[in-house]
């Protein structure tokens, strides 16, 4: 939690994700119990399924191991966030300039999402970036082959949540300058 | 990450010429932006440029890691942290 007033609705609603997350646990443990304990405890016997007990320990771990993976898919969750809400980013780009619901259904309508992992680089070096990202906070950094080290070029983090990446690099970076080639990423 | 093709916002100025201007009034003032970062780079000193940032944008203090902030002010991450300990709330 920061002083950032939203952080109380994202607050609400992780606690309701995490609830969501609960009953899913439950209602899988309860299914996964109420069919494999009866089959251990040998009721299909007569039908010629036995299970072995060696069989029934593997059984009982993938209960916690499906369990665990359903909790951790939660955080998976919490890590896309990274996208703005709709109202965000519209309330964004009103900030700069009145535009109404038409256009900006128009200009959504051609959004297309990508996935990166932190650190992942967006362009490297010979590449032209030709896109334009929408994200809620990150840290645009290039990569210097000379100086060995990262350098922060923009923190377009904006109070309102909604981000925006800032130009599209319409050059293609010389090799043989002094300049050395930048690889711009986005770290998020 | 949500993305826009180039070629797609080119056939979306085409299209709407609200949205041409938004995207102008977006570039300049980035462009400003950038200009603004170039002069505080080549004319301020370290606790200038620091000063200006936590005037500029003081709440990037507490949602950003300090080596980016260190390194987008071009400040050493000593130097960064101790201008940052002269700040009193």
């Amino acid at each position: 939690m920061n002083s950032n007033p939203k952080d109380v609705a994202n607050l609400i609603l992780f606690g309701k994700a995490t609830y969501k997350k609960m009953i899913h646990n439950l209602v899988w443990a309860t299914g996964y119990n109420v069919i494999t304990l009866p089959l251990a405890a040998g009721v299909l016997y007569n039908a010629g399924i036995m299970l072995r007990p060696a069989m029934g320990a593997v059984l009982m771990s993938v209960s916690t191991v499906v369990v665990s993976i359903n909790a951790r898919m939660l955080n998976l969750k919490r890590t896309n966030s990274n996208v703005p809400s709709t109202m965000d980013r519209f309330d964004f780009l009103k900030s700069f300039h009145p535009i109404n619901n038409s256009d900006y259904e128009l200009l959504t309508s051609k959004l297309r999402t990508k996935t990166f992992v932190k650190g992942e680089h967006l362009v490297t070096p010979g590449q032209i970036q030709k896109e334009l990202y929408f994200i809620k906070t990150g840290v645009q950094s290039v990569t210097s082959k000379r100086i060995q080290k990262h350098m922060s070029l923009l923190l377009p983090i904006i109070q309102t949540s909604a981000l925006f990446q800032d130009h599209f690099l319409h050059s293609l970076p010389q090799s043989t300058s002094s300049i050395p080639c930048p690889t711009v990423k986005w770290s998020v | 990450m949500e993305c826009l093709k180039y070629e797609d916002l080119q056939t979306i100025y085409d299209l709407s010429q609200q949205i041409e201007r938004l995207f102008r009034k977006i570039n300049e003032r980035l462009l400003a932006g950038i200009l603004n970062q170039y002069m505080e780079l080549r004319a301020m000193t370290i606790s200038e440029r620091f000063r200006a940032f936590c005037n500029r944008s003081p709440h990037l203090l507490q949602q950003v890691p300090h080596k980016y902030i260190a390194s987008y002010l071009d400040i050493d991450a000593t130097n960064f942290s101790k201008l940052f300990n002269t700040i009193k709330y």
